[in-house]
């Protein structure tokens, strides 16, 4: 692969299932080694999106080239991209070891270098001793490790994850989301993550596309894209936001807001009562009702007994200047 | 169209044409030639029929020949007394048989699919494997049962509730008692499917509403299994109206079902013309229940996929 | 009332599967009737059974009917698995309905109307009826069953398996050989032994489409039942019932020992 040219290029692609555009005019570059992740909510495309890069969809217009080739009309089997699926997919009518040498075999590599491999796999994902189960025998967590294992056993410069944590429970979800980021610094793959949730975008991903009925709305860095969102359904999808409609529309954080008990200041601030808390641990949300009629959500740290408000106590809302985000639509 | 997507279509072309073949010529073929021979006139000879169209007729001889078609089998049809009553006597006793079928066949699916799960699978399977044994055996251990010298009224008049035979054997109620014999796996797989498919958290829900069992059978558990008693319901019907093997046995010699008057026709009588004509009214016949039952199969597609 | 709800359940139980085996246990039990009279039982005997091994005629339909059931079978087997995959993985392409009809029509389409169809065909294409007509009209409409069988196996299949060995480099044929077919191998052979059964049993299409030497058992055992109940009928129904049982005790077992 030349330098300068991206891993993978999107160019104006289309993808039409009757009458209705799954995925509508995308571009986008993938560079090599970063993880990108596609964020939307179910129905926008992103699961398309990443099928066409597969090769499993053939776009009805636009190209899509891989390491500056273009393999718009190239069967999914001879691309140089793995997938790790949502359900999994593993063969269940084959041992661990079977699954994860599969794609090798494909290749016709010696047998030699396939036992090899297979047993490094199952060493990076933290399997030894567990290659000759069956799929059945394994637990969600392992099964998630096998599914990786199996998609990187062929060394693919990109690796495509459909809803790759879905299938975990909260706790095993979090710690997983760092162990595929430790593997992703390991072998320097680039990660395409498809995923609905926001957080799990942001702690994996280096860059965010943020997708919306089978548009693009937004790409860059997590904290850019919290930041400064591209537009309204940006910032509402993206964390807490409250939207604050006037001359213009504004979205401001709900940890950007400050509050005080009632008490005279000066600046643009605005009176009103504490409709009602949640404690959530490490912060609390409170939602204000101010005088106009709107209710603001306002999030501020758990910082002791201090500074907490009950229900029906009067305060002074504050939002600095610089805490409105200008909103285009 | 792309390469890809070109390349696998003549793939799939691939696949589907052995079979495709194999129904074209085994399957409708088949079809246009009985149409073909319903409309050419019976002849004494072999095959016994003056053949209508020719391999080699141009198309000016079909049209000439078109003009002249024979409909004498299809008159002969209507006018026949004979037919037109095995017609119809074909739809009363297949309609009662199924309905009857269905009146047997629901609470025992009923039973099979509220017993526990492990019991379940075990009944439903024996209750099941009677269709896989031979359908001329099942039909002919009824004549060993009903016969006026058989089983049933032997035992009847051994302990004293008849004094001279029932006299079934040989009667339309004979006929009825063999399809819901023969045809009680065919409604009892699709009723249990429908049953055992339902959550049966949807009853405790009617009952905890204050709904008696017997309010909830009829509110919740027959409407939900409503498509199992139309496929079993059409699975019955449909060949039992063609039925031969069950009216040639258990029926009398005035029986009249419609798939032994073809059966007559075309081995007794030698009339193929006739015996076309009445494959092509009972084919008619059965065209509303046929597209019925393939809307439910599409349908079921549809779901599974 | 839960108890009397379980009684009710028993009781029914009972009945319907009296009603389903009651006949043909009767049947069983006087094939070893020593009397030829049904009604008298005249001590146990199998010479009943004894007769049947001299009754050439008998032997010769058995050989027919197993060859016949065999051959169809196999292209039964074949035609329905290529048909379901083209029904559950194609889509829609041209004439699918005309496809999907075809397949589905015979499943409850009376016998004598495919029976008379196929033996007009052969008739109009010169084609001699003898063991080889049979197999051809078996194969048709047992091909249905097997599509059935095959194509709920294939609806119920998670296709992202199929998917995952492409996109770890398996072409289409591969991935067929390697991951489909070993997946929906049970249901392929369920198909295959259902087109056997429906083979051995069928009366009506083989009795349209037999020749002179063609003669299958149930063709025998039909004109022999035409001229009456007797014990001889009964013991070769014991003994075709026996084969069956035993096979279905058989794949019983089978499927149990698969399922651990």
């Amino acid at each position: 692969m030349t330098q300068g040219v991206p891993l993978v290029r999107l160019d104006r692609v289309t993808k039409r299932f009757g009458e209705v555009s799954a995925v509508h005019e995308v571009s986008l570059d993938i560079e090599a080694g970063e993880i990108f992740a596609l964020l939307g909510p179910s129905g926008c495309g992103k699961t398309t999106l990443m099928r066409l890069i597969a090769g499993f969809e053939q776009p009805d217009e636009g190209r899509v080239f891989i390491g500056g080739v273009d393999m718009t009309d190239v069967p999914p089997h001879k691309r140089p991209v793995n997938m790790m699926f949502q359900s999994y997919a593993l063969f269940p009518h084959m041992s661990v070891e079977k699954n994860i040498g599969f794609g090798l075999q494909q290749e016709g590599a010696p047998r030699a270098e396939i036992t090899e491999r297979v047993a490094e796999m199952l060493r990076l994902v933290q399997l030894e001793g567990l290659g000759k189960r069956r799929p059945a025998q394994l637990s969600g967590g392992q099964k998630q490790r096998v599914a990786l294992a199996r998609a990187l056993a062929k060394r693919p410069k990109l690796l495509l994850l459909d809803e790759p944590l879905a299938a975990l429970d909260r706790k095993l979800r979090e710690q997983t989301q760092f162990e595929l980021k430790e593997v992703q610094r390991k072998l320097g793959t680039a990660f395409v993550v498809v995923t609905h949730d926001q957080e799990e975008a942001s702690v994996m991903a280096s860059r965010i596309a943020v997708m919306r009925a089978g548009k693009l709305e937004q790409i860059g860095p997590p904290a850019e894209i919290y930041a400064r969102p591209a537009s309204r359904f940006v910032a509402e999808f993206i964390g807490d936001i409250n939207i604050l409609e006037g001359d213009a529309a504004t979205a401001v954080r709900p940890e950007r807001i400050r509050l005080e008990r009632g008490a005279d200041s000066p600046g643009n601030a605005l009176d009103g009562i504490v409709d009602d808390l949640a404690f959530r641990g490490s912060d609390i949300l409170y939602r204000v009702r101010l005088a106009t009629g709107t209710t603001l959500r306002v999030v501020t740290p758990n910082s002791g007994d201090r500074n907490t408000y009950r229900r029906g106590d009067k305060v002074r809302v504050e939002i600095p200047p610089d805490a409105h985000i200008p909103l285009e639509h | 169209m792309r390469p890809a997507s070109k390349a696998r279509s003549r793939r799939n072309w691939l696949v589907i044409a052995v079979p495709y073949g194999w129904l074209l010529l085994f399957f409708l073929a088949p079809f246009a030639l009985v149409l073909k021979i319903s409309l050419s006139q019976s002849a004494l000879s072999l095959p016994p029929y003056a053949p209508v169209f020719d391999w080699s007729d141009d198309f000016r001889a079909i049209v000439e020949k078109l003009q002249a078609l024979s409909f004498e089998s299809f008159a002969g049809f209507f006018n026949d007394s004979l037919y037109v009553d095995s017609y119809v006597s074909s739809v009363v006793i297949a309609a009662i048989a199924t309905l009857l079928t269905l009146v047997v066949a629901y609470p025992f699916a009923l039973a099979i699919a509220r017993s526990s799960p492990k019991v379940r699978t075990i009944l439903i399977g024996l209750a099941i494997a009677p269709f896989w044994t031979s359908f001329l055996i099942r039909v002919y251990a009824w004549i060993t049962i009903l016969k006026d010298e058989g089983l049933l009224n032997h035992f009847l008049m051994r302990i004293g509730l008849i004094d001279a035979p029932l006299g079934i054997f040989a009667t339309n109620t004979a006929i009825v008692i063999g399809i819901v014999y023969s045809y009680l796996p065919f409604m009892l797989l699709p009723l249990y499917a429908a049953i055992e498919g339902q959550d049966q958290a949807l009853l405790e829900a009617a009952a905890d509403l204050g709904a008696s069992p017997w309010r909830a059978f009829l509110r919740i558990t027959l409407p939900l299994s409503m498509r199992g008693i139309i496929a079993g319901s059409l699975l019955v019907f449909i060949p039992a109206v063609g039925e031969f093997v069950i009216p040639d046995l258990l029926g009398g010699s005035d029986t009249l079902m419609i798939g032994r008057t073809l059966w007559n026709d075309f081995f007794v009588n030698r009339d193929w013309p006739a015996a076309s004509a009445a494959a092509i009214v009972l084919l008619i016949l059965l065209v509303g229940p046929l597209l019925v039952y393939e809307r439910v199969q599409l349908r079921d597609e549809k779901v599974r996929a | 009332m839960r108890a009397g709800a379980n009684l009710a359940r028993t009781g029914m139980l009972i009945a319907g599967f009296a009603l389903l085996y009651g006949p043909i246990l009767l049947l069983v039990i006087y094939s070893f009737n020593a009397s030829r009279l049904v009604t008298v039982w005249g001590g146990f005997s199998t010479r009943w059974y004894a007769a049947l091994l001299q009754d050439a005629q008998l032997i010769a339909s058995v050989r027919t009917s197993l060859l016949v059931a065999l051959f169809s079978a196999v292209i039964a087997t074949f035609n329905g698995t290529l048909a379901a995959i083209a029904l559950a993985r194609f889509g829609r392409f041209r004439t699918r309905t005309i496809f999907a009809g075809a397949i589905y029509a015979p499943l409850v389409m009376p016998e004598v109307i495919l029976g008379l169809s196929l033996l007009l065909l052969f008739v109009a294409l010169g084609i001699e009826r003898g063991l080889w007509t049979i197999v051809a009209a078996h194969a048709t409409f047992t091909m249905c069953f097997v599509t059935v069988v095959v194509q709920s196996r294939l609806a119920g299949f998670d296709r992202a398996l199929e998917e995952a060995a492409m996109d770890l480099g398996a072409g289409p044929a591969r991935t067929f050989l390697t991951i489909t077919l070993p997946l929906i191998r049970p249901a392929i052979v369920a198909g295959f032994l259902l087109a056997l059964t429906l083979s051995l049993d069928d009366l009506v299409i083989a009795s349209f489409t037999a020749g002179p030497g063609s003669t299958t058992l149930p063709m025998r055992v039909y004109s022999q039942v035409r001229l009456g109940v007797s014990p001889e009928i009964n013991a070769i129904s014991t003994l075709m019932l026996a084969v069956v049982g035993i096979a279905l005790l058989f794949f019983a077992a089978l499927s149990r020992g698969h399922g651990d």
